[in-house]
């Protein structure tokens, strides 16, 4: 496996996080999970779905546009950057 | 009764698939055929319960959600947010397990941190799960 390959599963996974929580932050901000998530399902798939659309995009960008695509794997730190605030909003947005 | 005997598949499942995910988060420093394959396998067994869940997704949302303490709804909510990071995580990371001595340390990154949320999500659907 390339570092290629590597850095666009990496900013595929760091975009869906990012995307699937502004998405709820959103949701949140505009009083669209108080009705909606409490009535129906589709919020989530299409917050998934979403998020996974702006993953492959990043992917694609990464894996067919990137100079230096092992400058990216070596940022693991972005990983925690990324997730531990994902999981902190949660707090947040509720 | 279908929903909570699925409900019990899809727990049963993930917590297996979670201690699936803790083998290469530990063994990935060495460079060994099956702790790469392990991770691969990690990620697969963590996208079965994920599906499940989102297959009986609608049934819970129209029959258990409605009932449920508005405490207790929001918890479920959350655990849904931490299951899809969970999956993005340890997909990302069972890909990265794959590469060379670089992409294995962000590999364990990637899977340590997919395994803490999935972890927390466990936790809040045991607690959704033993609902009043």
């Amino acid at each position: 496996m390339t570092d290629r390959s590597v850095a666009a599963a990496y900013a595929a996974a760091l975009v869906f996080v990012a995307s699937y929580a502004v998405q709820r932050g959103v949701g949140w901000w505009l009083a669209v999970d108080a009705g909606v998530m409490a009535s129906t399902h589709t919020a989530f798939y299409w917050r998934c779905a979403l998020a996974a659309l702006h993953g492959g995009i990043a992917a694609l960008l990464v894996g067919f546009g990137a100079r230096d695509p092992s400058a990216l794997v070596r940022a693991r730190w972005a990983v925690w950057a990324v997730v531990l605030p994902a999981i902190g909003s949660l707090a947040v947005f509720q | 009764m279908t929903y909570g005997l699925w409900e019990r598949i899809h727990g049963h499942l993930a917590l297996i698939a979670l201690i699936l995910v803790l083998h290469p988060v530990v063994t990935l420093p060495a460079d060994r055929v099956w702790t790469r394959r392990t991770a691969i396998l990690a990620a697969l067994a963590l996208g079965v319960p994920f599906a499940l869940g989102g297959w009986i997704y609608p049934e819970y949302g129209a029959e258990v959600k409605p009932g449920l303490h508005p405490f207790l709804r929001a918890g479920f909510e959350v655990k849904e947010h931490l299951a899809a990071l969970a999956m993005a995580a340890v997909g990302s990371g069972a890909v990265a397990a794959q590469g060379g001595d670089d992409a294995r340390k962000l590999a364990r990154h990637l899977l340590f941190a997919g395994w803490c949320c999935g972890f927390i999500a466990g936790l809040l659907g045991l607690w959704v799960a033993g609902r009043p």
